[in-house]
């Protein structure tokens, strides 16, 4: 057990519902949310097709653990073809959906088609409808939450919805849940706005149960243990992931006004210590920290805005508390657009949740604007009569509106940075890999991080891999191919546990493995564990090389492969990426040209599809 | 002799009271190796921190050998992670 058995499948196209049995021995091979929700996309769909074409299939997923009792437990996936990639997307949310789509009944929501007309989907355990949209379309996820919790007079009901940037095709558009968790990368609310679907509503009452509840419980109370006793689980509870922007200012690794620089001045003002300072009229922005279902270590803040600032100071809507910043939106507003303003940087991150935009694109994609705008090649004909010069809180906080609405050159926005730079003959100020942007660590200073960028399947992302131990060590590339492909795989493993990968801060690899050998059929040891982690990794490069990627796509910008760093502790280095992919394609059991060979396929029960 | 030293972000917590910027001056005697001023300074001895002296990172290796220099400028980084 663990899995509920059952997969929910809707045509929207058709208006068909139905459920059929889960594919068991996928279970076994591949676990649960992303690698089990990998193998149906593979399954079920022609990895060719455009991402935001109606032959494009959406699958929300759950793992075997969520909604279990183990700490973390609410994590969930949305996998399907990437409409900022066109790659493999796998995005993870936390919040308490996942664990209500479990408790449902359900493994995995697998949505096809198009719907007819804007609408949206009521799960309450065996009763699902599909159910006109027309009075939340071009509403706000926010207010789309907040009416079907009314129109339905159920407050305990959870929704994950997308805004009007996802319907209106935003590229990097999400799919937020519970107002402020997201699944926030590869545009995959823009897939589910192409699908003409607003809103999953979720009531479970079916609960989970376990294979070993004895030992599950014995194993649980023994990780959440361990978890309360790590001083590194203590420091995300205390400072959220924003303690990491004073660490990769000191490293240099910090990217600074479209990673033209890897250090920012302005960084003690948006830092954990400018979250919790008390100003003179008493305003301080960080309220509260905040737990995801389940969750011992609680890494997210709650946050309010100065209600004097320019960018509320007549909007009484925005005085409530909301979501705060996070490391990879403080970089991606911060020093990625050169702007030290936190009252502006926390309102474009309430923005970006109330209209459903993934922060760090965004983030990478104004800062692009802002270098083309600064060498007068975007000018303010083009932006609305704004001024997009790095450093600009209002520019900041006016295109996070516009993109979200959908406005003016918030379209342009919307993009994404490598389209955007396209249309502006600049390709080479992209700051992606296979068009999705950076996370806030800069690969000249982290060359394992660089190699991790560039052979990601959903393109440029710090969450599928964990090579910060080598990176700390040495600022070259030798010897980082290993830990990355290695790190790859486990990552991949605990991505389709159900559980959330911060617990590392206080677990390792066995701590995952006694909760999933308890807690589903088979024995599931930690050998077995990293090889399903390989398979994952492994199917995903399948579907990206159907899909028409190549080796070409494993590259990253020649600002970071050419253009040394100007200062930090890997001052004057660039990224050795030349150096590591062939060492890496290698270890992988891959062809010079990054295709897994037969006898790799074969070894991982790949071969013949 | 007299060292600079930096606990940068979360390591702040050890500094002592009256430092500023996350800064402190130590007066130390000599001969004194990177994981001896990380004993001193009351820091949990067993984690990967990012250790520079004069903005040149400092191989693990080198840690217990390395002696510190009078006027050196020391900055401790903690230990990266995700997010």
């Amino acid at each position: 057990m663990g899995w509920q058995r059952k997969v929910l499948r809707v045509n929207l196209t058709e208006g068909n519902i139905q459920t059929e049995p889960l594919n068991m021995e996928w279970a076994q091979q591949y676990l649960g949310e992303r690698g089990l929700g990998s193998k149906y996309l593979y399954e079920n769909m022609d990895p060719s097709v455009d991402a935001l074409d109606p032959g494009n299939v959406l699958i929300f997923a759950t793992g075997p653990l969520t909604g279990t009792m183990s700490s973390t437990s609410g994590r969930y996936a949305v996998i399907t073809k990437g409409a900022l990639t066109n790659a493999i997307a796998c995005s993870n949310s936390g919040g308490k959906f996942g664990a209500e789509l479990k408790f449902a009944g359900y493994d995995l929501l697998i949505l096809e088609g198009k719907a007819p007309a804007p609408s949206y989907l009521k799960i309450y355990d065996d009763t699902v409808e599909i159910i006109s949209a027309d009075p939340i379309w071009g509403k706000s996820v926010w207010e789309t939450e907040a009416w079907l919790k009314s129109h339905h007079q159920d407050p305990l009901m959870k929704v994950a919805s997308i805004g009007v940037a996802g319907e209106r095709g935003v590229r990097y558009a999400c799919v937020v849940n519970d107002l402020h968790r997201a699944a926030g990368r590869s545009g995959v609310g823009a897939v589910m706005g192409s699908k003409n679907l607003k809103a999953i509503a979720v009531r479970g009452t079916v609960g989970v149960t376990v294979d070993n509840p004895k030992r599950f419980m014995e194993v649980v109370k023994e990780t959440k243990a361990k978890l309360a006793a790590s001083s590194d689980a203590h420091e995300l509870t205390d400072y959220g992931t924003n303690a990491m922007i004073d660490a990769m200012q000191e490293f240099g690794g910090l990217p600074t006004r479209n990673f033209n620089e890897v250090q920012f001045e302005g960084v003690d003002k948006i830092n954990p210590a400018a979250m919790t300072k008390v100003h003179e009229n008493g305003h301080r922005n960080l309220l509260a920290n905040k737990a995801c279902f389940g969750c011992t270590i609680a890494c997210g803040r709650i946050s309010h805005i100065d209600k004097g600032h320019f960018t509320i100071s007549n909007r009484p809507e925005y005085w409530h508390a909301s979501g705060g910043l996070e490391y990879e939106t403080a970089f991606a507003f911060g020093p990625d657009c050169g702007i030290d303003d936190i009252d502006a940087l926390t309102f474009a991150g309430f923005l970006m949740n109330e209209h459903g935009m993934d922060s760090i694109s965004f983030g990478g994609t104004l800062a692009a604007a802002m270098e083309l705008y600064e060498m007068g090649v975007i000018t303010d004909e083009d932006t609305d009569g704004v001024p997009l010069n790095f450093g600009n809180p209002e520019a900041l906080t006016i295109m996070a509106e516009k993109t979200g609405k959908y406005e003016g050159f918030g379209q342009v926005i919307g993009l994404g940075s490598k389209r955007l730079c396209e249309k502006y003959g600049h390709p080479e100020l992209s700051m992606t890999v296979k068009g999705q942007e950076f996370a806030g660590y800069d690969s000249r200073a982290l060359q394992g991080m660089g190699l991790g960028y560039a052979t990601s399947s959903r393109g440029a992302c710090h969450m599928k891999h964990d090579v910060f131990g080598p990176d700390m060590e040495d600022q070259t590339g030798e010897g980082k191919a290993l830990p990355c492909k290695r790190s790859q795989d486990k990552i991949s493993l605990i991505d389709s546990t159900g559980l959330c990968w911060f617990t590392l801060s206080g677990w390792n690899i066995g701590d995952f493995q006694a909760q999933i050998d308890a807690a589903c059929e088979g024995d599931w040891t930690v050998e077995r564990l990293y090889q399903t982690g390989e398979r994952i990794w492994n199917l995903e490069r399948q579907f990206n090389l159907a899909a028409g990627l190549s080796k070409s796509d494993d590259s990253l910008p020649e600002r970071l492969l050419k253009d040394p760093a100007k200062s930090g502790m890997a001052k004057g280095k660039v990224n050795e990426l030349g150096r590591m992919l062939p060492e890496y394609y290698e270890l992988r059991g891959w062809t010079a040209d990054g295709v897994p060979t037969e006898e790799t396929l074969e070894r991982l029960g790949l071969s013949g599809g | 002799m007299q060292l600079t030293v930096k606990l940068v972000g979360t390591l702040g917590k050890y500094l002592p009271e009256n430092s500023e910027n996350n800064v402190t001056e130590i007066n130390s005697e000599d001969n004194l190796t990177v994981v001896q001023l990380i004993q001193k300074l009351g820091l949990p001895a067993d984690k990967p921190y990012i250790i520079s002296v004069n903005d040149e990172v400092l191989a693990r290796a080198d840690r217990q050998t390395h002696f510190l220099q009078d006027t050196d400028n020391v900055k401790i980084i903690p230990p990266l992670k995700g997010g």
